[in-house]
Parts: C-alpha cells; sequence; structure tokens
C-alpha cells in the first residue's frame, strides 16, 4: 500500500468522531432493506407485461402486420433498453426516492425536474386509475361468472374499486419489502397462467370481437406506441434505490433487465397471435363466454388478468408514493407527505393521498374514460414520453457537468433525446392535424407546468428551490474518519470538507 | 502488497481474483483519491492512476457502491469511505482477520436484520466490522451509554469494574435508569447468554447481543442483531439460536 493512502488510513485510527453528525435526508424510509429480486419485482409489476401481452396479442391478430410487428416491437424494445441505458448512468451514481424526477434536476435544474414530476404524477396516475378500473371491471366479471348478485352498475363498479384501492393500501403500507414480495408472487402467477394458456391452446381464426380504437397513424407506428405504452414503468425500480440493498448496483441491473426480460414476452406473445395460438385467449377475454372457448379459460384468464391488474396499481402506487414523499421532503408539495410510519417505515401519508387521488379518478374512469380510452391513453403515453425525453437529456447534461460522459452514453443520450422529441413533435401534429386535442394540450401543460410551479414555489415556499433534486447522499458515517468532514452550509447543502488536520481544501464546485 | 490483493479479491465478487489487474487499479484509485484529497473528479483520478477514463468511470461506480469511496454530495468528486479502513487490516494482518468478515457476510446472507460485530478489547467498545447494508449504528452513542444497549451490557456484564457508579443518565423514556434493576438484567445477561436493548438506546429499534469469546472462553466480544422493536425479541428461539451459532463460529477470531 503507498504512503497517502496508508498514512489516510492511520489517521482513520486515530480520528475522533466529529462534532456533528449529518444523515441522509431520506433516512426516515426503510434505508437498505430490499434485495435485488425485490427490485425486479417492482419493476415487472408496474409494467404488468400480462396485460400488455393482452393487447399485443389483440393487436397482431387484429391488425395482421405479420413479421413487420415482431420486428417493430423488438425495435421498439432496443430504443427503450437504450433508455433504459440513459437512466442507469443516474442510478450507478445516486440512489433517489423520486426516480427520474429526482434525476432530471442533477441535470437540467429545478425546472425541468418538475415538469418531469407533473408527468411523472400524471403518467402513474393515468396507469393506477385505469388499472384499478380495469381490476374492478374483471373481478366483477368473475362474481357475475360464478352467478353473485349485484355484479352491474355504478355502485358496484365503486365498491369493488374502493375495495382494490384498500387491498392496495394495506399491503403498501405493510412495507415496501412485503409489498415486492406479493407483487412478485401475482404477477408470477398470472404471467405462467396466459403464457401457458398461450402456447397450449391449438390455433384457432381470429374473431375479431376485440375492442380496438381507431387511430390516424400508420399500423407499425401505433404498435410502436403500444409497445412503449406496455413497457411504461420499467425503470420504476429507481423509486426503491433509498430502500434498495447496495442499490447503486442492484437498481441499475433491474432497470436494465426489466425491458429486455418483458420485451422478450412482447415477442412471444406477437408470435402466438401470429401463429393464431394466441387469438383463443384474446377471444376468450375479449369475448367472454360468447367466444366459444373451452369454458374453463374464461374464468381462468379473468383471475390472471384480475391478478395483473392488482400487481400494476400496487407497483404505481409504491412508485407513486414515493415520489409524493420525495417532493414532501422537498417542500415543494406540502411537508405532511413526507410522514414515515415509525415501525413499518413506509411513507403513510404520500400512500394515502395517491390511493385517494387515484380512487376518485377510477371512479370518473370507469363510467367515462371507458368510452374515450384513446384520448386517455394520449394523455399518460405524452406525459411518459415528456419524462422519458427529460431524462435522456438530463443525462447528457449530467455526465458532462460531472465530467464522466464516453462514447456510448453521449451516443445513447443524443439517439433518445432526438428521437423522444420527434415522437413528441409527432404525436403533437397528429393530434392537431385529426382534431384529437388531448396529446398536445396535455404536452403544452406539461412542458409549461415545470416553469409554473417554479414560479408559485419562488413566491409561497421559496427555501424549497434549493432541495429539490433531494437523494440518498452521503452520511457521515460513511466517510473515511479523518478523511473528510460532511457538513451542512448556510444554505443548508451538504458539502464535504477536508478535516481539520487537512489542508482545508474544500469541496470543488462542479 | 500481496494480502491487500487477496483481501480484496476474496471480499468482493465484482474484483474477483481472475482480475488482478482490476484489484490493482481500484487500489491506484484509492490512492489517488487519498492523494489528491477530497473532492477530486473522475478525470483528475483517472489521469493520477494512469486508467482509461471509461474503465476508471466503471470501477469508480463499482467502488461507490462497495463503500469504499463516496461521491460528494454534489456527485462531482470523491472522497475515501469507510470501508476503507478494512484495507489496513489485510495489510497489517492485524484484527479483524479476513475470516471474521467472512463469517459475518456468511451470516448476514441469512438475515434480514442489521448484524455487527464489536470486540472489547481493553474494556471498550469498538466495532470491528459493521454491516454495510444497514442503518449504522453509532459507536459514539453505545460507548457512552453502555446500560442502554445490548452489546454494553453484555460489555458490562463480563467486565463488572466497567459498572457505572453514578446516575445512569436516559437515552429514552426506555432506558434502565436504575442501578438496581439494571444490576439484575446484568445477572439475567450472565445467566441466560444474551443480552438485549428494546427501544433503549433508539426509539423503535431493538437489538440483541451475545458473547464472543476467545480460545480460552473469555468473552472478547460481541455479536449484535439490530432492527426494528417487536421484530427483534429473545423469545424468537430460532433468531437467538441464529445469534449463539454465529458467535461460537467466531470463537477464538477476534
Amino acid at each position: 500500500m503507498t504512503a497517502a493512502l496508508r498514512a489516510a488510513i492511520d489517521r482513520a485510527r486515530g480520528a475522533g468522531q466529529p462534532n456533528t453528525t449529518v444523515y441522509s435526508p431520506l433516512r426516515a424510509l426503510g434505508r437498505r432493506q430490499l434485495p435485488a429480486i425485490d427490485l425486479l419485482a417492482q419493476s415487472l409489476s408496474t409494467i404488468a407485461p400480462v396485460t400488455g401481452m393482452m393487447y399485443i396479442a389483440l393487436w397482431m391478430a387484429t391488425h395482421h402486420p405479420g413479421g413487420g410487428g415482431v420486428a417493430t416491437i423488438a425495435t421498439t424494445t432496443s430504443v427503450v433498453v437504450v433508455l433504459a441505458f440513459c437512466i442507469s448512468q443516474f442510478t450507478k451514481r445516486l440512489a433517489a426516492a423520486g426516480s427520474l424526477y429526482s434525476f432530471v434536476c442533477q441535470g437540467l435544474g429545478a425546472r425541468a425536474a418538475l415538469a418531469t414530476g407533473a408527468a411523472l404524477l400524471t403518467g402513474y396516475l393515468g396507469i393506477f386509475l385505469s388499472g384499478l378500473a380495469e381490476g374492478a371491471e374483471t373481478v366483477l366479471r368473475i362474481a357475475a361468472l360464478l352467478r353473485l348478485p349485484h355484479t352491474g352498475g355504478l355502485p358496484a363498479r365503486t365498491a369493488t374499486c374502493a375495495v382494490l384501492a384498500l387491498v392496495v393500501a394495506v399491503i403498501s403500507l405493510r412495507g415496501a419489502r412485503y409489498a415486492a414480495r406479493a407483487i412478485l408472487v401475482t404477477e408470477t402467477c398470472s404471467l405462467v397462467l396466459i403464457s401457458g394458456l398461450m402456447i397450449v391452446t391449438p390455433a384457432g381464426s381470429p374473431g375479431g370481437a376485440a375492442p380496438v380504437s381507431p387511430t390516424s397513424l400508420g399500423p407499425l407506428p401505433v404498435l410502436a406506441m403500444l409497445t412503449v405504452l406496455s413497457m411504461a414503468g420499467f425503470e420504476s425500480a429507481a423509486f426503491f434505490g433509498p430502500e434498495a440493498k447496495r442499490p447503486l448496483s442492484t437498481v441499475t441491473r433491474a432497470v436494465l433487465v426489466s425491458p429486455v426480460v418483458v420485451g422478450v414476452l412482447f415477442v412471444f406473445a406477437a408470435c402466438a397471435a401470429l401463429t393464431g395460438h394466441g387469438t383463443v385467449v384474446v377471444d376468450a377475454y375479449y369475448g367472454g363466454t360468447r367466444s366459444g372457448g373451452p369454458p374453463w379459460m374464461v374464468p381462468a384468464l379473468d383471475v390472471g388478468m384480475a391478478c395483473s391488474w392488482l400487481a400494476c396499481t400496487l407497483g404505481c402506487a409504491q412508485a407513486g408514493s414515493r415520489l409524493l414523499y420525495s417532493m414532501g421532503v422537498e417542500h415543494v408539495v406540502p411537508g405532511l407527505l413526507s410522514r414515515v410510519h415509525a415501525r413499518l417505515r413506509t411513507p403513510y401519508a404520500a400512500v394515502a393521498v395517491f390511493m385517494a387521488t387515484g380512487l376518485v379518478g377510477a371512479g370518473v374512469y370507469g363510467p367515462a374514460g371507458r368510452h374515450d380510452v384513446g384520448m386517455f391513453n394520449s394523455v399518460v403515453e405524452t406525459a411518459l414520453v415528456v419524462a422519458y425525453t427529460l431524462v435522456a437529456y438530463a443525462s447528457l447534461r449530467f455526465l458532462r457537468r460531472i465530467g464522466e460522459h464516453t462514447v456510448p452514453t453521449l451516443v445513447a443520450g443524443g439517439v433518445v433525446s432526438a428521437l423522444g422529441a420527434g415522437l413528441l413533435a409527432v404525436i403533437a401534429a397528429e393530434g392537431a392535424l385529426h382534431g384529437e386535442w388531448a396529446a398536445p394540450v396535455a404536452l403544452v401543460l406539461l412542458a409549461s407546468s415545470g416553469a409554473l410551479w417554479h414560479a408559485v414555489l419562488r413566491r409561497v415556499r421559496p427555501a424549497s428551490l434549493t432541495q429539490i433534486g433531494a437523494f440518498d447522499s452521503v452520511e457521515t458515517a460513511d466517510i473515511l474518519p479523518g478523511a473528510g468532514v460532511l457538513v451542512l452550509d448556510a444554505q443548508g447543502r451538504r458539502r464535504i470538507v477536508a478535516g481539520p488536520a487537512g489542508d482545508c481544501r474544500e469541496e470543488r464546485a462542479g | 502488497m500481496t494480502p491487500i490483493r487477496r483481501r480484496a479479491g476474496n471480499d468482493d465478487a465484482s474484483f474477483s481474483g481472475q482480475q488482478p489487474g482490476a484489484v490493482q487499479k481500484a487500489l491506484s484509485m484509492l490512492e489517488a483519491v487519498a492523494h489528491l484529497g477530497p473532492g477530486t473528479s473522475a478525470r483528475d483520478i483517472a489521469a493520477f492512476a494512469g486508467v482509461p477514463s471509461a474503465t476508471a468511470y466503471r470501477m469508480l461506480n463499482l467502488l461507490v457502491a462497495d463503500g469504499y469511496l463516496v461521491r460528494m454530495p454534489d456527485l462531482s468528486g470523491f472522497a475515501l469511505g469507510r470501508r476503507t479502513a478494512e484495507l489496513a487490516y489485510a495489510a497489517n494482518g492485524s484484527a479483524p482477520s479476513s475470516s471474521v468478515h467472512k463469517v459475518a457476510e456468511d451470516l448476514r446472507r441469512h438475515t434480514r436484520f442489521g448484524l455487527h460485530i464489536a470486540s472489547f478489547a481493553d474494556g471498550r467498545l469498538r466495532f470491528v466490522d459493521q454491516d454495510p447494508d444497514h442503518d449504522a449504528v453509532g459507536i459514539a452513542l453505545l460507548r457512552h451509554f453502555l446500560h442502554a444497549n445490548a452489546l454494553g451490557k453484555l460489555l458490562l456484564a463480563h467486565h463488572p469494574r466497567l459498572r457505572p457508579a453514578s446516575a445512569l443518565p436516559a437515552v429514552t423514556e426506555h432506558t434502565i435508569r436504575d442501578h438496581g434493576v439494571l444490576d439484575r438484567e446484568l445477572d439475567h445477561v450472565l445467566q441466560t447468554g444474551y443480552a438485549y436493548e428494546d427501544q433503549e438506546a433508539l426509539v423503535g429499534r431493538a437489538a440483541l447481543a451475545v458473547p464472543i469469546r476467545d480460545e480460552t472462553a473469555h468473552v472478547v466480544g460481541g455479536l449484535y442483531l439490530h432492527g426494528a422493536a417487536r421484530r427483534i425479541t429473545p423469545d424468537d428461539g430460532g433468531l437467538l439460536r441464529f445469534a449463539l451459532d454465529g458467535a461460537s463460529r467466531l470463537t477464538g477470531r477476534l
């Protein structure tokens, strides 16, 4: 061992404890508990690959894009993997409960972070409430098959939504690890069931009984968008950085692996539909008992899909509540949202607020949104593409700021930013040309939300502006004694300064 | 140099023995941070260590993930991390030996609670192997309030001369403040072979400590299991057995 390192270690032995101990701002969460498998479970459940597989199989069966469709899904998956590579540049370097919201702040500053936060909240809340409404619908279909009374009408749907939301809330509050295990079991059951059915059922002719929203775009771009929407949430393991064991390694792996796994499943579903195996399953799910399939298949599919919807809502509630918690810690939203249960270490206030909002949304979505599912999806889709585009661009700026960019990171960031921006332009132009204003309006609102939110905060809570981008930062105990002292400066920012025995060189500014 | 390489190789799958060059580079980067001081950028470290920048960035991320380095709060530079101190033990062969760390890591794979190994050498409480995956337990807090934590009680029970004569300060509302109650508790520790704290040092946290002995059966340290109150309890026979088995595996290794 060379002199400087040996001297630093010798100094550590003689060094006393620092006068003040500085902790991570996210310390209240149950830190460093989740193993890698639970992170993967979180990502996979938020994506809910089973529902995506059904949509893709349905789409392949009704539009007959042939091999081109499979190639489109594979290509779209590759782009999402490149996006995951951009996100992994952050997850390798910081663990943040705000995920993309906190990452964007590191690269593009507070306004872009707030816009990303608004986009993520819109996206996750959208997926959550549609998952809740669809889950309730599926549960009621199972109840109807069992010939239970009162399975139709608004009161039954509302009550089922409320019960499902309660189940999700209880599991979320019980703890991240418990929720992740529940998610893993639920999602695996439904995945095995649906994949098994797609393999064992004989090839049938497409029934065409399924509802597909009309669209102005060509079939393959729509399939690409469908694939992106079905993969939404692949990065949701990043919300659990502070709660994961060895987060910088495990979260990165989960973010990179999830889109690959889901892409393979989607290609499998597309191939099943192409060879006719998937059509029996699709017809049975969308056509019910009238589809003519085996009588046991309809309830089996409904149970599998209900499990998947439940896992999806659970994944979104977990992710959305961490985002709100992170914003609560920064006082970007009321500080009440940063409250954490003393024993379970879960952000109960954020969970409650996210669930309540989602439940009201599901109540509205149930009767109204389902009739115009295309419009609803386009808003959610736009929000997610905004968030993903911003994080890809932020990765470029972030790596440049800390001086750690390489050729692959530059290429990945550049390609995904350009594709994302191009996609947003196409969505806006298509919407404007065909008089479907939901997506362009959502785009304008989200783009301006950052500046607007920033202006409101500057007036109402100016101190919060310096806190945006909180992450699980280094603590006093993490630093080798004598190698530096973690201090809070006048603005409350953390800095590491050389110890009293050192040359008092301060942390270098970026 | 050799023992350090072997130590780093044993420790971490990221730097396995098949990559001696990687261990060499990792050490040279730690050396660079030690030499250049806190706040050194990745580019400066790569230049100082003579490592290609892409390799350096990848290895720096691994070193941070494993706690040998920490990133500055603005993420733009690096400082030496707590685990760097472990390299010194490998270099001069002093405690904790690699076997203590190996046993501790093996035990950690089988529990969800924080597992820490402490030494009582010279009648002084100090950690020799802290669980990197759980909340760090403040050694100063434990050392100052021996009567308020399981490790301290274990130390006091086996080293009666250290028992406090002055008033027992309250750390939380659950802390034992009466000398008579503490004496009975320490007798209980000697009789049962374990010490327990229930929210006495930190509200919401409980811990169990069992003695680690040397070859002559003297108590020289403790194995400390730390976690949420009500989850850690001596009534959990499986947990207690796990701790006692773990401590017996560490016999003669401190």
